[in-house]
């Protein structure tokens, strides 16, 4: 690795040197498009890889190959990126590998070594291999052999490394590599009929096994043999070799490499025609009768084509030389998405990748011209590969290369037939995989056209598999469930999963748009023993993922009554959930109808378990799974209309606008009202608590809202002046509206603060419903004002760092508050999960104290992003994956080098969004201890990209903030991928790390001393206001929020505080502020209780020296103070 | 944590930066039944711009969050032994005075930059000022939040002396003072009490309300009115100089200087020519665009080197 950096320099100054002089003449357009490979020369490994420096295109091809892929990817970041990237993943063939190489040699004289075999039937040849070694022959399973079968070993014909180690394509896993080595069996063994009924898979096994005894017998030193079967297929057992345990596990942990010894075929073993996918080649069992077998005959047809194959993707790599690099990133990003060439990771992986691109090179477009131009760039092909992908759809238009003659049956799986070898590519594949294969293409491709994202991070390094986060919705059926009927548990699994996938994709209908059965994955087995299916019998689970639009649905129409088939199939599905409804419209149809409201369930889950009771016998409590709504149940208010999930909102939301209306419709105001703002959580659905009508539950919050008024010039030219001006007109409105009936009680409210500027007068207001609203009036020539007085335009009396201060306050308060509100409220009916999400946040924010420390707009932010941006996952259909996802987003940002950009509408151009990344890296570079702003998060809104992040959070708040998120991210993939996930777990805070804890009082005794007399209280609210007994406005008052206030204010500075402000705040943590805690000279201007420390030598008086001098913070004092402050609020303080 | 004071306060310096330390205990209480001393520092008072009361008042630097005029008064009468009504005045910082002028000493020795500013906005401080133009108080008893120094201002010189000195006293280890002790009832009392009327203070009367702004707006349109009568005239007489001088208001006002830029710079952006009239300027423009791609390769490079330095930047997840 250090040899490389130099080199790889030195490479790229050349290249760019030519790169001026190639560019200079031509045009401009390859200079600037990102992905010519002209810019900057993929430096890969050391071998073979200068090829595609030499670049031997025409500059016409390499424009042509510019033209349809110049996005807006950041071209030579990305480059780098990729480059830095493919380097850390390439195995280092000649050192770290000679080992493997060396043991490869071994094999291969090993396997030469072994004997020949005579032919013998079956079971004799059996008896024999069994008395000379303790092997138990990996023979095909619940399959009998018949007598006539011979079975023999001969001489292999080649033994040769094949697959990516081959290619130099390999990519390292967790520092791993696998390495194939095929031994060819002649061709003499086999019968010119053996391709039928399992009989060549009878004496491959037999084969496999006299290699496997030959290997054992030899003794090779430090390889440990096991069995396993090949991409999960249990045709296709394989000689996996590994260097030896010897009893010293670190050894084996520290391996970079296995070796697998697969069995391939000659070519012309069996002739092409007998092995189409269209053929059927089991004819003994009944049940098959003379259908198809594409899966069997394909799994024979790549045994006999390996050499074809080999040749085909080498002819690919002199052709094209971005074609390993291509085929390198196709592994990973396939990798990141949990696909692979095995059947349980959905049959595409690297391979199939490397087929597909090499086919697609030659052949597939137009008149059998290729798709994809030889002279793209490596991640040009790697694009255009994802593009073919997502929008050829392999099952309703099968592709079929160099074949004329073949004619296809329709088939349920993707099909891309290549002639030349006489097999589909994709036959591991199932329709639900290749779906998901789409959508990951698709989702990948929508993230290369956001400019916004980071679209390296998306491709290559982000791990998208995790299944709590990549389906809404998921669930497991346990096994013994599944195998009733046939006893062999193995060969239930890809039959059931298809069953599986049938029954829910046709109960789900489009509530789901994927529904993924998992196909359990096999193990390596000893070489002594059957083989067996892994040990994880718990059973399979099924992952969906949801359409917000329709999953909420309540009623499902089914066919008409008239049509007589299609109703009896669809009450034979339902059984008697099936009614015969008559709807609105006249129609009388099958319906079925699903009431959540009773239930703990979602109505997803409702259909599920109805599915899986009627069709696979499974009662309620024997699936398990993490309910996509299991975290809804956490929400107050939620579970009771799960259908609606701005249902809660709706009381306040009426309520606000009635109150619009009465306030429009007053008289007697000196000005027009010329707009009345929302501008409260509660109003944009957003806040954890909906505001409901009578008695609260919670601590309860005013609503707040702007109003202004047209625009005059009698409005005083002075800040204070003003202030006194809008009291007068929250007077003259509470004297207009006091009259009103859709208000109960109305008052005037004053925030008096010792920084002038800050003084803010309300009108609070109570409906009739018990909501009460706060109402401050919005004058825009203050701002302006403000900053005249900033420039000392005006005089002011205040501090500028205070006018600095109150500037940023109005902006906040009366410009983004409102304009987020209507944000919010837009994407939260767009988004119907949004709502919920951002509801959800907020709990897990509160119930690990941080409600003083992030703000509540920054949280909704955070919760859009996952809308918005959902990458590299689709938006998400339910609560869960968006929860998740969004804690997984905070967990990975990495705030103090990444800013935050949200665009809500797609409305940011190019510079636009350049600006702002200057605006960051000003503001990294202004104060780069980030005391003043540690999170930046920029919108449409908020081009600035500080209005909710300007000294809160705090970058110890917003490191503690991700180290949370990162802890709830570790636990759910502790939980068997979240599976067995406790959702409740999430939500506990830890008070191991906190200097000092404040126990308040919890009980409500100032409260109920005026609600005891509830008719006095009704009476009272109409009276003059300002009497103790019973105060309409005492649900807002809290006194130990005032006290949080109060203590933030006094010792802020000193103490961070914490607390959950979501419920009533009965506990306060702190932490002491490192800063002042140390010692420090003393001075007349301490903000703390201070003490003076003990001098090292009685200097006695007058003379004092400097260390004499030294105070500290007096923390008994500091903590007797906030218990005198909290007086009877406070049960107890505990410190550490 | 729990110390107790009199064994420790032995090698405690008795003097800080010339300040006498007066150790104050504070009792265990019910939540926090740890018993603590509290340090107040004090001296006489001595500001930049002396004031006739300087030389018998005494500077106290860290009083208590909780002080009042009345727990000043009592530590320094009944605890340390001064005859009653010797003390005329406690002024803490950040509050107003009740005698004229002196609003500047109290904060003298924190605040001495800002005491520019201050002077310019006399004017507008003077309409609070004025009596029945401020709003109600919200808070029934205010705490010290702004500042922990306090000006005690004695009868004459002889009682400040004495308290200066029994402090003194104190330090060769006589019974330290209690605070708050005997206080009980006198003050408005904290704790839930405290933010329960200041809930209701919140909501201050109406006609109170009314009546303040009332006269603040009055006090307010009066002074406008006299400014504008002002202006209006020194724009037509001369000054003992001779000049007339410029003020706001005029019909015809002078243009404010950044408007006068603004107005130049968009009159200079005009007078620019075409930017791609000459060949030069097209071959100048191309290579500033290679230099600027170089220097944007460079700078991503510089980019990926220091994802390099991080862990997990380069390897999936």
């Amino acid at each position: 690795m250090d040899t490389q950096p130099v080199k790889r320099r030195r490479l790229n100054h050349v290249s760019l040197g030519n790169d001026h002089q190639g560019t200079s003449t031509s045009s401009s357009a390859i200079t600037t498009t990102p992905n010519s490979d002209s810019k900057e020369p993929l430096p890969m490994n050391r071998n073979g890889n200068l090829a595609e420096h030499k670049s031997n295109l025409s500059r016409s091809s390499r424009y042509k190959a510019t033209t349809p892929l110049d996005g807006s990817v950041p071209a030579d970041l990305f480059k780098l990126q990729l480059d830095e990237l493919l380097g850390r993943l390439t195995p280092k063939y000649e050192t770290k590998m000679a080992k493997a190489d060396g043991a490869i040699h071994q094999l291969r004289t090993t396997i030469e070594a072994i004997p020949d075999q005579r032919a013998l039937s079956a079971s004799e040849a059996q008896k024999v291999f069994e008395k000379s070694s303790n092997i138990c022959i990996p023979f095909p399973r619940s399959v009998t052999l018949g007598s006539k079968v011979s079975l023999a070993y001969a001489k292999p014909t080649s033994i040769s490394v094949v697959g990516s180690y081959a290619r130099r394509t390999s990519v390292l896993r967790e520092g791993k590599v696998t390495i194939d080595l095929a031994v060819t069996m002649p061709s003499s063994l086999f019968h010119a009929k053996d391709y039928r009924d399992h009989r060549y898979f009878h004496k491959r096994a037999y084969y496999l096994a006299c290699i496997a005894a030959g290997i054992q017998k030899a003794q090779v030193p430090a390889l440990d043999i096991s069995f396993a079967y090949q991409d999960d297929n249990l045709l296709q057992p394989v000689i996996i070799a590994q260097p030896r345990l010897d009893g010293n596990p670190k050894i084996h942990s520290h391996s970079s490499w296995k070796i697998r010894i697969l069995l391939v075929a000659g070519d012309d073993t069996f002739p092409l025609e007998k092995t189409l996918p269209t053929k059927s080649c089991i004819k003994d069992t009944a049940a098959e009768g003379d259908s198809p077998t594409p899966r069997y005959n394909a799994t024979l047809r790549s045994e006999c084509s390996s050499s074809s194959c080999l040749k085909e993707l080498h002819r690919a790599t002199v052709r094209s030389s971005a074609f390993q690099n291509a085929c390198m990133l196709g592994a990973i990003w396939l990798r990141q998405r949990g696909l692979g060439s095995s059947l349980s990771a959905g049959g595409f992986g690297q391979f199939e990748w490397a087929a597909l691109i090499s086919i697609l090179m030659r052949d597939g477009g137009r008149a059998g011209r290729p798709i994809l131009p030889t002279g793209y760039s490596s991640y040009q092909l790697f694009k255009a590969t994802l593009q073919f992908l997502s929008s050829t759809d392999l099952i309703s238009s099968p592709m079929v290369i160099q074949s004329p003659n073949f004619k296809l049956t329709h088939t349920k799986n993707p099909m891309l037939f290549d002639g030349s070898r006489g097999m589909n590519v994709l036959y591991k594949m199932s329709s639900w995989s290749y779906q998901l294969l789409q959508t990951e293409a698709r989702n990948s491709l929508k993230a290369l056209n956001d400019p916004l994202a980071d679209h390296f991070r998306i491709l290559f390094i982000n791990k998208v598999e995790e299944p709590l986060k990549r389906f809404d919705h998921n669930f497991r059926i346990p096994f013994d469930k599944l195998a009733t009927e046939n006893s062999t548990f193995d060969d239930v699994i890809p039959n059931v999963a298809e069953i599986l996938h049938e029954k829910f994709s046709y109960g789900l209908a489009n509530r789901a748009t994927l529904v993924y059965p998992q196909i359990p994955s096999t193990s390596i087995w000893p070489i002594d023993s059957r083989a067996s299916y892994s040990d994880d019998r718990t059973g399979t689970s099924i992952g969906l993922l949801l359409d917000p639009e329709h999953c909420l649905r309540t009623v499902d129409r089914g066919p008409s009554i008239e049509d007589k088939m299609a109703a009896a199939a669809f009450r034979k599905f339902w059984g008697d959930k099936a009614e015969l409804r008559r709807f609105k419209d006249g129609t009388i149809m099958e319906s079925l109808i699903w009431d959540a409201s009773n239930s703990q369930q979602s109505i997803i889950g409702l259909i599920i378990n109805h599915i899986l009771s009627r069709h696979f016998g499974v009662l309620d409590q024997e699936s398990s799974g993490a309910d996509g709504e299991v975290l809804a149940r956490l929400l107050p208010q939620y579970g009771l209309s799960q259908s609606d999930v701005l249902g809660p909102f709706s009381a306040v939301k009426g309520s606000f606008e009635s109150l619009c209306k009465s306030i429009r419709a007053m008289e007697g105001l000196p000005l027009q009202i010329r707009q009345i703002f929302a501008a409260s959580p509660e109003l944009r659905y957003a806040s954890l608590y909906a505001p409901v009508a009578g008695k609260q539950t919670h601590p309860a919050k005013a609503v707040e809202c702007l109003i202004q008024f047209e625009g005059s010039t009698r409005w005083p030219d002075d800040l204070f002046a003003v202030q006194r001006t809008k009291i007068a007109f929250l007077l003259k409105i509470a004297d207009a509206i006091g009259k009103s009936d859709s208000i109960s009680a109305v008052r005037l409210r004053l925030e008096k603060s010792k920084r002038k500027l800050f003084e803010q007068s309300y009108l609070d207001l109570k409906t009739p419903d018990g909501i009460i609203f706060r109402l401050q009036i919005y004058h825009e020539h203050e701002l302006s004002m403000l900053e005249k007085a900033l420039n000392g335009r005006i005089p002011c009396p205040s501090p500028k760092e205070e006018i600095a201060l109150a500037i940023a306050a109005h902006k906040r308060n009366f410009i983004h508050r409102p304009a987020h509100t209507q944000a919010v409220t837009a994407l939260s009916t767009r988004f119907p999960i949004l709502s919920p999400t951002i509801r959800l946040l907020k709990k897990w924010r509160d119930s690990h104290l941080l409600s003083p420390h992030l703000a509540d707009e920054l949280l909704e932010l955070l919760a859009i992003r996952t809308f918005i941006h959902p990458y590299p996952w689709p938006t998400p259909g339910s609560l869960l994956s968006a929860f998740l996802r969004t804690l997984h987003f905070i967990a990975g940002w990495d705030w103090p080098s990444e800013p935050l950009i949200l665009d809500f509408n797609a409305e940011f151009t190019a510079p636009e969004i350049q600006s702002i990344r200057i605006r960051f890296d000003a503001w990294r570079k202004l104060d780069p201890g980030m005391n003043r702003v540690a999170m930046f998060v920029a919108s449409g809104l908020d081009r600035e990209g500080i209005a909710w992040t300007d000294r809160r959070p705090a970058k110890m708040i917003a490191s503690r903030f991700t180290n949370l998120a990162r802890a709830a991210c570790e636990l759910v993939k502790q939980n068997d991928g979240g599976l067995a996930l406790k959702p409740d777990a999430l939500f506990v805070p830890s008070l191991l790390e906190y200097d000092i804890i404040i126990y308040l009082k919890p009980s409500q005794d100032h409260l109920k001393k005026t609600s005891s007399f509830k008719n006095l209280q009704v009476e009272e609210e109409e009276a003059a206001a300002g009497r103790r007994g019973a105060d309409p406005f005492d649900a807002i008052c809290d006194p130990r929020r005032l006290f949080v206030d109060e203590l933030q204010e006094l010792y802020g500075e000193d103490i961070v505080f914490f607390y959950n402000e979501s419920a009533a705040i009965t506990l306060i943590a702190g932490l002491w502020n490192p800063q002042t805690e140390g010692p420090r000279k003393w001075k007349v201007g301490l903000h703390y209780s201070s003490m003076p420390l003990a001098a090292t030598e009685d200097g006695g008086d007058g003379a004092a020296e400097e260390d004499e001098e030294q105070v500290t913070i007096n923390k008994a004092a500091v903590l007797h103070d906030i218990a005198r402050l909290g007086g009877d609020l406070i049960v107890k303080i505990d410190q550490k | 944590m729990a110390q107790d004071p009199s064994p420790s306060q032995h090698y405690l310096p008795c003097e800080v930066s010339g300040y006498r330390i007066l150790p104050i205990s504070l009792p265990p209480l019910p939540s926090y039944p740890v018993s603590a001393t509290h340090y107040l520092y004090l001296r006489p008072h001595a500001p930049k711009l002396p004031t006739p009361a300087a030389a018998r008042s005494l500077f106290l630097v860290n009083v208590p969050f909780d002080s009042t005029e009345l727990h000043i008064k009592r530590l320094f009468s009944v605890q340390l032994g001064l005859p009653s009504g010797r003390i005329e005045e406690v002024q803490f910082e950040g509050t107003k005075t009740r005698t004229e002028g002196s609003e500047n000493a109290v904060a003298d020795s924190t605040r001495q930059k800002k005491g520019k500013k201050r002077k310019r906005s006399h004017e507008h401080a003077d309409i609070e000022d004025l009596d029945g133009t401020a709003l109600p108080a919200t808070w029934d008893r205010e705490l010290r939040t702004d500042g922990r120094t306090a000006v005690v201002v004695f009868v004459d010189r002889p009682s400040m002396e004495a308290v200066y000195k029994a402090v003194k006293k104190l330090e060769k280890g006589a019974s330290i003072p209690v605070w708050g002790e005997g206080m009980d009832g006198k003050a408005p009392s904290l704790g839930s009490a405290r933010y329960l009327e200041h809930s209701k203070l919140q909501y201050p009367s109406r006609d109170q309300v009314f009546e303040a702004v009332n006269a603040y707006m009055t006090e307010f349109a009066a002074r406008e009115a006299a400014q504008v009568r002002l202006q209006a005239r020194q724009r037509q007489v001369p000054d003992e100089d001779g000049f007339i001088t410029v003020t706001k208001g005029g019909r015809t006002g002078p243009a404010r200087q950044d408007v006068a830029q603004e107005l130049a710079l968009k009159q200079k952006q005009k007078q620019k020519g075409l930017e791609d009239f000459y060949r030069f300027q097209t071959r100048e423009k191309k290579k500033a665009k290679a230099v600027e791609l170089m220097k944007k390769f460079e700078g991503d490079k510089e980019k990926v080197q220091k994802m390099r330095e991080r862990r997990g930047m380069f390897r999936p997840e």
